[in-house]
């Protein structure tokens, strides 16, 4: 019962009062937003004309909506006006800024000085594409004609109009190859065109999640029911983009785990080596700095090791390979040796181990002329106890210090996932970052009750683990 | 009664003690110089108008403002002159006593890690004595236009004050992250205090009500916030703070460094909160614990006085330490997700200005990479751009965990200096064998 009970608070009461709660807290920040003028900062193609030549630039445009009227006004944010005026002090600027819907201005590229006409040249087949939802992203292979390359670049991103229309441009020199939809539900559609003739009429049937457009309001609670009835999709869609994130924070922290470990072992040996007289059992508290190994500077040099990962990642972004295996990897490198989370590893297994020696069995157990290490085996014997080699100082130290090590690795997971989150922004890998932003940015209530929601599960779900797993070790102890 | 507790207390613990404070002067100095100084500059001003001085005559009001930030910075490093001193006399007490330069090493880590974070906030300190009248009419959109490239080549350049101004930037920045940093240590520590504060109340018959009912509000909140990742929770509460802010109509972005530090403290508030609930925890079935109540001291005494002050106290600094420099890379990391991620907030501008801002700025990037593949600067100014602001991130987030670590070296040593003996003790009682030697060791090391 107890158990049961236990469960229930952690997997359905809990989490219920903490989205609910989140949700309180959204819902009312959020709501009154909507009647108020929005005010959105967004990089735009915008047209200068000034004295003698015309400017095409990729500037900063702020989008102010009125939601009562449904008016949109565009117009430069102050910064960006005051640095054109200060660039130009004596051109007349005539801002014409030019709607982000205007269908020519995607495919242009950022030409400063070069006069509108010639840039329209570049521009010759137009493609309508008409959709029944929203979409979030447009991505369109073309394959340029001249090298037989294709590219993915040409065209990225276009304005969709209220009758889910999309228009976009294509070079003159490039062909349609295929085209990648995003919808607003994260729902990747590919639809190949294996012929292209003319101007093209596509419409899309996505076969998809039966999620409401958000153009259907709900009311206060009904909203929030909505959400919970649909959890599993929303989770569905969440683990998506989590599997990528976890499995990179649990790589690196596999590898760092090991490593510090190895290394804390193989400090503390020859620490223990070098004060511990192989003559008697007594612990001396001065080192023999003549049996004392040359590598511990190494080791104290490791300790030191506190670089930012984000620093790391920045230096790496030269290098970064074109395939995302590697990206992978050195992300996962770059987690697992930065942040000061090998060095603090490293010293707390060191702190532990050294905390361990001073306990009664161990003086009782050198009393016996225990070995410190097993005799003529490696160093995964002493590690792993369950082997049936002969026992050990060491084997007995690191099966009881486990526990603690458990507790440690539990701990430092979440610092582990937020540090994977901005390498991921840094490397542009599509996991928990891209999801963490859209949710933001786009105000989506149901994300980010379904991220910290999944959060919260997880992560208590692997402290009940971690218990569990700490009562094993403790009672396989205490029956030995 | 309360003295016979206190011989428990290990006497090495003074030097955790004294470094306690001396970062604590550390974290509050600047705020002290700049307040002082600021103070300074209007009593100038209010002599400079009451005499009536010509402005000729203007660099009276500079004089006086030069000399007290002159005189400030000595007194700094009058304080970080004690600290080297005081290290000192430990490095060289410990050389003769143990001839064990490892050890020596280890408890003179925090030595270097100060020596670090001083040499980090520099630039706060230059542009107290360098640039006066320019920081307190701060333009933060001239601040972080800085970093435009545009800016360069066009605007100040002719003018000259490139430089100053990116001077200005950086020393600005850095006191943003500074007041980040306070902002976020200050609510730890308070979060330590709510700790002890219920622990205190638990004990009490009369209170005990306030116990439950503050319990039911505090433990669901951190809970929470131990289960979801500290970036994740600021990401979300922050824009939510940013649009509160827009309906109250106070978009300031000069205000907004103070929300980002508190909400990122209340991130970290349950790691003091569950350090200083576990030091009550352990040392409540101690022996002078014991005594102490069996003679009636008070709960309230006993945990603020002989638990938290004189038991627990360089663990929590040493905790605090941690959070002053996780909220670093925090803040870097909540700047590179907002720049990356495209997040528009509803507020015009950058959301706070400060080191990390700087980082993450596309012309710093730029520069960067640029560098990485050619090896080369454009301009020199340039290389004070981009390595600036790595320098004084990279030094102060080492220095604060180079201290941690020092702290916490020197705490588990002593540590296993009192285990040693009191089991060499119980070893020699029981097998009767080294019985002259642990007490002569007994003898030298209390």
């Amino acid at each position: 019962m107890k158990i049961f009970s236990k469960f229930m608070l952690i997997y359905i009461i809990n989490p219920l009062i903490i989205t609910f709660g989140i949700y309180l807290l959204l819902h009312f920040t959020y709501l009154d937003l909507n009647d108020q003028p929005q005010i959105k900062q967004f990089p735009a193609t915008i047209c200068i004309k000034l004295n003698e030549q015309i400017l095409i630039e990729d500037l900063s445009v702020i989008e102010i909506t009125n939601t009562k009227n449904k008016q949109i006004f565009y117009k430069l944010d102050p910064i960006t006006a005051e640095r054109l005026e200060k660039r130009y002090p004596d051109d007349d600027l005539q801002k014409n800024i030019l709607k982000t819907d205007h269908p020519i201005f995607n495919t242009l590229k950022k030409q400063s000085g070069k006069s509108l006409v010639d840039s329209f040249q570049s521009v010759s087949q137009r493609v309508q594409v008409k959709l029944n939802r929203e979409s979030k992203s447009l991505k369109v292979r073309s394959i340029e004609k001249s090298l037989y390359a294709q590219s993915f670049e040409n065209i990225e991103y276009c304005y969709q109009n209220e009758n889910f229309e999309i228009y976009f441009d294509l070079k003159n020199n490039s062909e349609l190859k295929d085209i990648l939809l995003n919808t607003k539900e994260n729902d990747l559609t590919k639809l190949v065109i294996e012929s292209y003739i003319g101007t093209p009429e596509i419409e899309f049937n996505l076969a998809g999640l039966n999620i409401i457009p958000k153009q259907n309001k709900h009311s206060f609670f009904t909203e929030y029911f909505f959400w919970l009835k649909n959890i599993h999709i929303h989770l569905l869609e969440f683990f998506k983009y989590f599997k990528l994130t976890v499995l990179i924070s649990f790589c690196a922290l596999i590898i760092m785990t090991l490593t510090s470990f190895l290394f804390a072992i193989y400090a503390f040996i020859e620490e223990i080596n070098s004060r511990w007289d192989n003559s008697s059992a007594e612990y001396s508290r001065d080192i023999d700095h003549e049996n004392r190994s040359k590598f511990i500077p190494f080791y104290l040099l490791i300790s030191y090791f506190f670089i930012p990962a984000f620093f790391l990642a920045y230096l790496c972004i030269p290098w970064l390979p074109s395939q995302s295996l590697w990206t992978l990897i050195i992300a996962i490198l770059i987690i697992a040796f930065g942040d000061g989370y090998f060095s603090g590893m490293y010293q707390q297994i060191l702190y532990s181990l050294q905390n361990e020696i001073s306990q009664k069995y161990i003086i009782a157990a050198r009393a016996k002329w225990m070995e410190i290490r097993t005799p003529g085996f490696g160093l995964i014997n002493d590690i792993a106890w369950f082997t049936n080699s002969a026992p050990s100082v060491l084997r007995h130290i690191i099966r009881n210090i486990m526990p603690s090590i458990l507790i440690i690795i539990n701990n430092r997971l979440p610092f582990i996932v937020g540090t994977t989150i901005v390498v991921e922004a840094i490397f542009k890998i599509h996991g928990l970052f891209e999801y963490l932003t859209s949710a933001i940015s786009n105000k989506e209530t149901h994300l980010i009750l379904t991220l910290i929601l999944f959060c919260y599960i997880f992560f208590q779900t692997l402290s009940l683990g971690t218990e569990k797993l700490i009562k094993i070790l403790n009672v396989e102890n205490s029956n030995e | 009664m309360s003295n016979n507790t206190e011989v428990i207390i290990p006497a090495k613990i003074i030097i955790n003690r004294r470094l306690s404070g001396l970062f604590f002067v550390l974290l509050i100095f600047p705020f002290i110089a700049i307040s002082i100084n600021w103070l300074s500059l209007q009593f100038s001003k209010w002599v400079n108008s009451i005499l009536s001085i010509s402005e000729s005559f203007q660099w009276i009001v500079f004089l006086f403002v030069y000399l007290t930030s002159l005189l400030l910075f000595a007194v700094f490093l009058f304080f970080i002159f004690l600290i080297f001193s005081s290290f000192k006399t430990d490095f060289f007490s410990l050389l003769k006593s143990n001839d064990n330069k490892v050890y020596v090493f280890n408890t003179f880590k925090p030595c270097i890690g100060l020596l670090l974070i001083f040499f980090g906030f520099l630039p706060v300190y230059i542009m107290m004595l360098k640039e006066i009248l320019p920081f307190f009419q701060t333009d933060i959109d001239l601040l972080s236009r800085i970093f435009d490239s545009a800016t360069y080549s066009a605007h100040l350049r002719e003018k000259g004050s490139y430089l100053n101004t990116l001077l200005i930037a950086f020393s600005y920045a850095t006191l943003n992250s500074y007041w980040i940093c306070l902002f976020s240590v200050s609510i730890a520590a308070l979060a330590g205090f709510i700790s002890a504060s219920l622990e205190v109340l638990r004990e009490s018959k009369r209170y005990k009500w306030l116990y439950y009912s503050i319990n039911l509000i505090i433990k669901p909140y951190i809970q929470i916030v131990e289960s979801i990742p500290a970036i994740i929770l600021i990401c979300i509460i922050l824009p939510v703070i940013t649009i509160l802010l827009y309906k109250l109509g106070t978009i300031n972005t000069g205000y907004l460094c103070y929300f980002v530090g508190i909400v990122i403290g209340m991130s970290c508030a349950p790691l003091t909160f569950r350090l200083v609930e576990n030091q009550i925890y352990i040392n409540k079935n101690k022996d002078f614990v014991k005594n102490a109540k069996y003679h009636g001291v008070k709960w309230s005494r006993i945990i603020w006085q002989h638990i938290i002050w004189k038991n627990a106290f360089p663990k929590i600094v040493n905790e605090l330490i941690f959070i002053w420099g996780f909220t670093f890379l925090v803040e870097t990391g909540l700047c590179i997700l907002y720049s990356r991620g495209n997040i528009s907030l509803p507020i015009i501008g950058n959301i706070h200005f400060s080191l990390g801002n700087i980082l993450t700025t596309e012309d710093t990037r730029t520069i960067l990479i640029s560098f990485l593949n050619t090896g080369q600067f454009t301009n020199s100014l340039e290389l004070v751009k981009l390595l600036l602001p790595f320098i004084i991130t990279l030094l102060i987030i080492s220095g604060l965990f180079i201290i941690k670590a020092g702290f916490d070296e020197a705490m588990i040593d002593r540590q296993l200096e009192f285990i040693k003996i009191e089991e060499l003790i119980g070893y020699d009682l029981l097998i009767h064998n080294y019985l002259n030697k642990s007490t002569n060791c007994l003898n030298c090391n209390l």
